[in-house]
């Protein structure tokens, strides 16, 4: 009985490797066996050399990392303080935070459009302009990390949600506080240690949710990674193939990346 | 030894504490003085309000009205983590991502104690709750109880005037809890620390304290030495809560009362005169077989040293008796009986109407 149980779960879990793999599998396939020339990795050697690889590698995961320090500086807080003193508004700002979530983000990016469009002419002579200026600033897109802050509060939300139900976050303070530990002390050192996954799930979610944007960046005219695939992709097949797969592994090393550090500091941090 | 010597235990004072949460009223003029270097326990129903006032003198809640004393100084606007107060709390409060020597050593880390001399005093404080080999380990890693005690280390290490427990033991299994409060008790005594404790338990209550503080409602009612407080309990409820008790009825005439057939003197004021309950501990009960006796033996249970007998009197009333076990041989279940109380004062009550 057990032994046909596993059976299935080896079965399934085949179907399911194949699934994801052999189109994986073809698409490497595709872009490394050029008809006539054999195996080559021309096609990779391209991307890399190609302009704006880097610029804009680079500008997507400043996006990013900007994106994941807004939001968890504003979420953390808040769902502490939810979770201590008012428990009874939680549904109201699960209901709000999951907003995002259906609007679609091509409604989003009109509105961003219009509110841009309509500030510089009716704020003109005021120090106003310049902010939306700035805001704009093709080197670093204030305003793509605005969205994209709005974008990830969902899951972010979610992730610290299901973090802080595994902790007993009141006693955790108080047993902090009653230790001599203030306020923020207590949060820091007490309460946010215990948070590691759900921060490191957060971060995940919104690293992911950048790396991969494509409508909010393309609509609003700036060029991070995911903008720049397309472009660079759409002139040549086997190119755009293979920026595909790359732009999968460059994904996966982040993330792995973001894993193994928060691993290590877990290790570092358990001495005190 | 380097870890005791508080320099001075403290007094504290609640001072018609009040606190109410919507519509209940959790704290309703609480009044009390634990003395320097006193165990006290805070005793009383669930829900009566020790949580509470425990919380006020940690500084996690604050009264509408009424202070809190610490040393005759006014505390109640402290905030707590100024408050010099170790706890223990209820629930398993152990940070999950430390070892026990962290845990411990966390108060002392927050006061900016260099690393060598936090970890070897919490060594020293592991040893002192007997987790010396244990200092290693993560709460996961450790038992209930050794949670616990790693608690209280943790709640000594920064020398706190007011050690507050807030029912410590109640997520423990029997032996443990048994063990762990014999301990509290020694290292409080060793210590000298003035000390709170809450508990729901009676005889948990009365087997460490020095004085046994009983709530009801928010209110104090009595507090007083274990034996003063079991042998002469100031009101029925403290009576009824503290041990076990029986109610029989019994009349009020000229100073004394009737009951059993019996006229005895009785402690205090009675409630007035006419019908009243006279209330009776089991051992202070006597049963005796008797074929012609009006009362009926309904139940009984053996205690070990004692068996606990109950009978149903003539008027349907239903009374315990503790007896040695070669009187109660012949007092099974179904069989005739007398009950009679020995010529000593007893304690009325008003007739209580179900
Ligand atoms: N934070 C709170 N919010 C609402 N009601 C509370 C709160 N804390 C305590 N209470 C209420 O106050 C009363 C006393 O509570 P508590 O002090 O915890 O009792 P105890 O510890 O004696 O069981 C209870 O009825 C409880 O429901
Ligand atoms: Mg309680």
């Amino acid at each position: 009985m057990a032994r046909r149980l596993n059976l299935w779960r080896w079965a399934v879990l085949g179907l399911a490797a194949l699934y994801f793999l052999i189109p994986m599998a073809a698409s490497v396939l595709f872009t490394v066996d050029v008809p006539g020339e054999g195996v080559t990795f021309d096609a990779y050697t391209q991307i890399v050399s190609a302009d704006g690889f880097l610029s804009s590698l680079l500008l997507s995961l400043e996006l990013a990392v900007a994106t994941i320090a807004v939001v968890l500086l504003l979420t953390v807080p808040a769902v502490v303080a939810l979770r201590l003193s008012a428990p009874r508004l939680r549904p109201v700002v699960e209901i709000v935070c999951s907003l995002p979530l259906v609007v679609p983000p091509i409604a989003f990016v009109a509105g961003i459009v219009t509110v841009l469009k309509w500030g510089p002419d009716h704020l003109s002579r005021t120090p106003l302009f310049e902010t939306f200026v700035a805001v704009q600033n093709p080197d670093f897109p204030v305003v793509l990390v605005i969205a994209y802050v709005v974008m990830a509060l969902p899951f972010v939300y979610r992730a610290l949600d299901a973090g802080l139900r595994a902790v007993d976050v009141r006693t955790l303070v108080e047993a902090a506080r009653s230790c001599g530990a203030s306020w923020p002390q207590a949060l820091v050192r007490a309460v946010l240690p215990n948070l590691r996954g759900a921060l490191l799930n957060a971060s995940f979610l919104t690293l992911a949710l950048v790396l991969g944007e494509f409508t909010v960046a393309r609509l609003l005219g700036f060029e991070p990674f995911a903008v720049w695939i397309y472009d660079v992709g759409g002139s040549q097949a086997q190119m755009s193939v293979a920026v595909s797969v790359l732009s999968l592994l460059v994904t996966w090393a982040l993330l792995l990346a973001l894993a193994g550090a928060g691993g290590r500091d877990r290790t570092a941090s358990s001495r005190g | 030894m380097s870890v005791s010597t508080p320099d001075k235990a403290a007094t504290v004072e609640f001072r018609s504490l009040r606190r109410e949460f919507g519509a209940t009223v959790a704290l309703d003029g609480l009044d009390l003085t634990v003395r320097p270097g006193e165990f006290l326990a805070l005793l009383g129903p669930s829900g009566c309000g020790k949580t509470t006032a425990l919380r006020m003198l940690a500084g996690f809640e604050h009264p509408d009205s009424g202070a809190v004393l610490v040393d005759g100084e006014d505390v109640t606007r402290v905030p707590a983590h100024r408050r010099d107060a170790g706890m223990v709390f209820q629930s398993y409060s152990l940070f999950p991502h430390l070892d026990a020597v962290d845990n411990v050593a966390f108060g002392l880390r927050m006061r900016k104690v260099r690393t060598g001399e936090r970890r070897a005093r919490a060594a020293e404080l592991l040893d002192l709750v007997g987790l010396g080999d244990k200092g290693e380990r993560f709460p996961h890693q450790l038992s209930g109880g050794q949670q616990q005690r790693v608690a209280l280390a943790r709640a000594l290490a920064l020398r706190p005037r007011v050690l507050l427990l807030d029912e410590p033991l109640s997520a423990l299994d029997a032996k443990v809890r048994l063990s762990l409060r014999e301990e509290i008790r020694r290292l409080q005594q060793e210590l000298g620390i003035t000390t709170l404790f809450v508990t729901h338990d009676q005889e948990e209550a009365l087997s460490i304290a020095d004085r046994v503080a009983v709530m009801r409602a928010g209110q104090l009612e009595q507090c007083a030495e274990p034996a003063e407080l079991y042998g002469r309990p100031a009101t029925a409820f403290v009576a009824e809560f503290v041990g076990t008790m029986s109610r029989i009825p019994g009349t009020v005439k000229d100073d004394r009362v009737e009951v059993l057939g019996q006229r005895l003197p009785f402690d205090g004021q009675a409630p007035g005169a006419g019908e009243v309950d006279v209330l009776v501990r089991p051992e202070a009960v006597r049963v005796r077989a008797d074929g012609s006796g009006t009362a009926t033996v309904v139940a009984t249970a053996f205690l070990g040293a004692v068996v606990r007998v109950t009978v149903r009197l003539a008027d349907g009333t239903e009374a315990k008796a503790d007896l040695p076990a070669h009187e109660a041989a012949e007092l099974g279940a179904g069989s005739a009986a007398t009950v009679s109380l020995p010529e000593r004062p007893v304690l009325v009550a008003e007739r209580a109407r179900e």
